[in-house]
């Protein structure tokens, strides 16, 4: 019923190619965030399958319906805007109620299930206020109230804390999720900002420059991404990148030379990858020392320190080589800007990217193997 | 869960390309329609003042235009219509002239200075075109009259130099002006009046094309006010000298029409040159057009 | 710092309080504000001298009777108005132009609104700009020139308009010159001449509603005819009520078309049996005509008191179904 499907959909605008051959498929009940940097054609996605966007070749499917050609008002979607939209010239009650007079429902139903919905979010002390009057937090219940009322398929929201402060986001954030998991409505979610995505979404779906690079669970994002983007898009801050020549000298496996990778990641490397990117994120590297299993080891000049209080971020260059390096450390550590200190991060945390595609090349599974492998031996003592 | 391969799905909303057409179609449709409405009696006066003499009157009347120029040709040479044109052209001039001085004046001191009384001034300012412009005439008349200005260029100018229009607009736009070009004109020892001539205004330059396009506009469509302060032929404007050739022409309709025609033609072509900035000033902004 | 209130609401950084409070005695302050007048005075002078002094002098003259010349003037009191109201072509022709403002107003703000959603839609398309400029190209036009053509075009012989009468197998009217359809050729003639104007001020009104207003309406299932009733017709009622008001004051003071189809060069006969003549034009005829002035003044200040009444009751009714954000 509130199935959401995305059959090979483009989007041209004006000889612009905006979206590019869309594959996606959203379960009923499932919470979907479509993630990304502004103009990557997240929100036009999302207005795609809402209506109010025309697709230029492929279909949009809810449920068991083909209605890419279908008028918003025929698909039965709810959606929140950005700035929510909500009717300036009529009071909370009446735009919440504006979807069901619009059918012509009897008055007394629609009291009804406004006084619902103005309950289930702590609305109904200013169902008589206009929008003008309430506040940021209300004036977000009210759009989402009028999305709801109907009891539409598939909820839609276009970054709807993006406009909040920023300690009312959290909260908002919060009421959202347990919204979703009372009400179960097939949801799509739009939004630039990692942290909302990681804790809302049950799937992600990553978006740059009009394509979906990777669709995944918020572990399988963080944890398995599938090319260079999504790598160093999640993560605060993103994940360290390095190219490097695949077969060159400054890779090597010898004891001595400032960049020291374990020599499992670098076999059977395709013979057509002439560079290769080396990724780590910061907060996996760690002192040398305290490292197991490095997958990778190296000479960092430290360049300059931000302190956090509860963490600090070591800026630094990779010595000779000139690659700087993020390094998330423990606050009580100490870095001297101009020393020159060993870091380290174990073999599982280490991902080998092609330097062309930009795709992760699975050498990795090899180690992610052997990491799992040491995880189920430590295990089962 | 339905595979692409599989046939295709039920899909009641699908408006076949005919349908399509039929939906957007009709408004482009009644748009032309209204369009050509509009623009017919111009097009009209082409054809009549082109027309043969059989076909001027024909019943029914024919549509397209013969270029038969013979009596355009007799109202080019024999009517004084270049000496009615050059008085419309020096008046509207002028008085575009005046306008931006006046307006930039007044709008720039709204707009940047301080002063005791601004917001009665403005209120003053504004006052202006809420007052009934048919009331005034009469005792218009009897100022233009003691002030000796009847009959002459003068009448028709002065009244129309300043404008509230003008003072709006230059008070908006150099409100959008920072202060810190005042500021450093102000080092280097220049007055207000220099930085409104020298800095503000050559600044302003989409303000000013408003403001003389809109005044232009006005200042040559002006016929009740000559007609009532004015009356010999040496000072007045075109539309007068049509209204003379209603006359004079009686029934003659193809050369009345060629009257008509040289009338209109300067301000249809100023007109279909520059309507983007004629209309954006007329809506205070782009009234979401495209080209 | 001293801990009055006053000092309170000035910058922390002690710099001179607001100009408009109480210094404009200082130095500084008094040579901008003569600069300020300074700059101001072309543009004042003129609307004092061609405007507020006629509008007083106006009020004040209306009381006497004078000749234009002449300052023997001599008071009267109400004797000019009440020769006014005697006069039953003077009643006649408020009548007349109340029929002509009453039947215009609906039907130029209905047809503006009508043409400007028509519009709303073409002129986002490439080269849409054509169309608005042809709707709005009779408004710059002289309205003299214009006029000449309509008269040409009402012409009971050769005119276009009788002879689409008869394709329509109508019968042919003698439109300006009988008394039935004279005025309605001159509508036809200002709401050609005028509606683009306020088809403008539509276009821009309608550009002001937000368009996601609309998107999220559509979406909760609303349809077209309900989101014009219930979503555009409220947001757009500040700019209604401008155009109401605005068409209201140029309708009922036009003239020049008028002059032009019905009376001339002639002596302004305005029409046959007085069909055509207005408000605005006896007031032109009684003072330039005649030469009246006493009379001319007194119509002209029922003129005036007419126009700024008909607004303000405008303004007044409005209050209840215009909404302003």
């Amino acid at each position: 019923m509130g199935e959401v499907r995305l059959e090979d959909v483009s989007k041209a605008y004006g000889g612009q190619t905006v979206v590019e051959n869309l594959h996606l498929t959203v379960a009923e009940g499932e919470f979907v965030v479509l993630l990304g940097p502004s103009g990557c054609g997240k929100s036009t996605t999302l207005r795609m399958i809402a209506g109010l966007e025309t697709v230029s070749s492929g279909r949009v499917m809810i449920g068991e319906t083909d209605v890419t050609l279908a008028s918003p008002s025929l698909r039965n979607v709810g959606m929140v805007f950005q700035n929510y939209a909500l009717f300036p010239h009529m009071s909370a009650f009446d735009n919440l109620a504006f979807g069901l007079k619009a059918k012509r429902l009897p008055k007394a139903q629609i009291a009804r299930r406004v006084t619902e919905v103005a309950q289930m979010l702590e609305l109904e002390d200013v169902l008589r206020v206009r929008p003008k009057n309430l506040s940021g937090g209300q004036r977000q219940r009210v759009a989402l109230g009028r999305a709801l009322i109907r009891k539409p398929s598939v909820f839609l929201m276009d970054e709807p804390l993006s406009n909040l402060d920023a300690n009312l986001r959290d909260h908002v954030r919060m009421e959202l999720a347990s919204l979703h998991r009372n009400l179960k409505i097939t949801t799509l979610y739009v939004t630039h900002d990692q942290g909302e995505a990681m804790t809302l979404a049950d799937r992600v779906v990553v978006m740059s420059a009009g394509r979906i690079r990777q669709i995944g669970t918020p572990e399988e994002i963080y944890n398995e991404p599938a090319d260079t983007f999504v790598a160093h898009f999640i993560g605060s801050p993103g994940m360290n990148l390095w190219s490097f020549d695949a077969h060159g000298e400054s890779l090597s496996t010898a004891e001595s030379s400032s960049v020291v990778m374990h020599p499992s990641l670098l076999q059977d490397l395709p013979t057509s990858e002439a560079e290769i990117v080396i990724g780590v994120r910061p907060e996996h590297l760690e002192l040398a020392d305290f490292v197991e299993t490095p997958g990778i080891r190296l000479a960092m000049e430290v360049e300059l320190v931000e302190r956090f209080g509860s963490h600090q971020l070591v800026h630094g260059k990779l010595a000779g080589v000139g690659h700087s390096i993020v390094a998330r450390m423990p606050a009580e550590l100490k870095f001297e800007p101009g020393s020159v200190r060993i870091v380290a991060a174990d073999i599982g945390r280490v991902y080998v990217f092609s330097a062309g595609s930009g795709e992760r090349l699975h050498v990795q599974a090899r180690a992610n193997e052997m990491y799992r492998a040491v995880d189920e031996a430590w295990g089962k003592r | 869960m339905k595979t692409l391969s599989q046939s295709p799905a039920k899909n009641p909303y699908d408006p076949s390309l005919g349908m399509r057409i039929l939906t957007k179609g009709p408004k482009w449709i009644a748009v032309t329609a209204v369009a050509v409405l509009f623009a017919f009696p111009l097009y009209w006066v082409v054809v009549t003042a082109f027309n043969t003499k059989h076909g001027v009157y024909a019943i029914p009347p024919h549509f397209l235009p013969q270029f038969h120029t013979s009596p355009f040709m007799y109202v080019l040479t024999h009517t004084s219509w270049l000496g009615y044109m050059l008085n419309t052209v020096f008046i509207s001039g002028s008085t575009v002239v005046l306008v931006i001085i006046t307006s930039a004046m007044a709008g720039y001191a709204l707009a940047d200075l301080r002063f005791r009384g601004s917001g009665a001034v403005l209120a003053a300012v504004l006052a202006v075109i809420l007052l009934p412009a048919q009331a005034l005439l009469v005792p218009q008349y009897a100022v233009a009259l003691h002030l000796h200005l009847l009959n002459t260029y003068w009448v028709q100018i002065i009244p129309f130099a300043a404008s509230t229009f003008g003072v709006l607009l230059f008070r908006q736009f150099f409100k959008t002006l920072p202060r810190s070009y005042w500021e450093a004109a102000q080092l280097e020892g220049v007055g207000h009046l220099r930085y409104v001539f020298r800095i503000a205004l050559p600044l302003a330059r989409p303000a000013v094309v408003t403001v003389a396009l809109l005044t232009f506009i006005t200042s040559w469509n002006q016929f009740q006010w000559p007609l009532i302060m004015t009356t010999s032929h040496s000072v007045q404007p075109i539309e007068i000298a049509l209204s003379h050739y209603m006359q004079t022409f009686e029934a003659n309709w193809r050369k009345l029409t060629s009257a008509v025609l040289l009338a209109l033609a300067p301000i249809v072509i100023v007109f279909l040159l520059l309507q983007r900035y004629i209309v954006d000033g007329v809506a205070g902004r782009d009234s979401g057009v495209n080209a | 710092m001293s801990l009055s209130l006053r000092s309170r609401r000035t910058n922390v950084d002690n710099e001179q309080p607001s100009p408009t409070t109480r210094s404009w005695w200082r130095p500084s302050q008094f040579s901008e504000s003569l600069s300020a007048y300074v700059l101001l005075s072309p543009a004042l002078i003129i609307f004092f001298l061609f405007f507020f002094l006629p509008a007083g002098f106006l009020i004040y003259i209306s009381f006497f009777h004078w000749g234009i010349l002449s300052s023997a003037t001599q008071f009267v009191g109400l004797r000019n108005f009440r020769t006014l109201i005697a006069q039953p072509l003077f009643l006649r022709s408020i009548i007349t132009s109340a029929y002509f403002t009453v039947v215009m107003i609906p039907a130029t703000v209905l047809l503006a609104l009508a043409i400007a959603m028509l519009l709303r839609e073409v002129v986002t398309a490439r080269r849409g700009g054509a169309w608005r400029a042809a709707v709005f190209l009779p408004h710059v036009t002289p309205v003299v020139a214009t006029s000449i053509i309509w008269v040409w075009i009402f012409n009971p012989q050769f005119g276009l308009a009788n002879a689409v009468l008869r394709f329509l197998h109508l019968p042919a009217l003698n439109w300006l010159e009988s008394v039935h359809w004279a005025l309605p050729a001159v509508m036809i003639d200002t709401l050609w001449h005028s509606l683009g104007l306020y088809v403008i001020i539509f276009l821009a009104g309608l550009a002001n509603v937000p368009r996601e207003l609309l998107e999220v309406a559509s979406l909760e299932g609303a349809k077209r005819s309900y989101i014009f009733r219930r979503i555009i017709l409220p947001l757009l009622s500040p700019t209604t009520l401008f155009v109401v008001i605005l068409s209201t004051v140029n309708t009922w003071q036009a003239f020049s078309q008028i002059y032009t189809m019905t009376g001339g060069p002639h002596g302004g006969a305005g029409g046959p049996a007085f069909a055509t003549t207005t408000d605005a034009l006896l007031t032109y005829q009684t003072a330039f005509i005649y030469d009246h002035f006493s009379l001319a003044a007194a119509m002209s200040l029922v003129l005036f008191l007419i126009i700024l009444s008909l607004t303000l009751i405008q303004k007044w009714v409005s209050n209840r179904w215009v909404f302003y954000r």
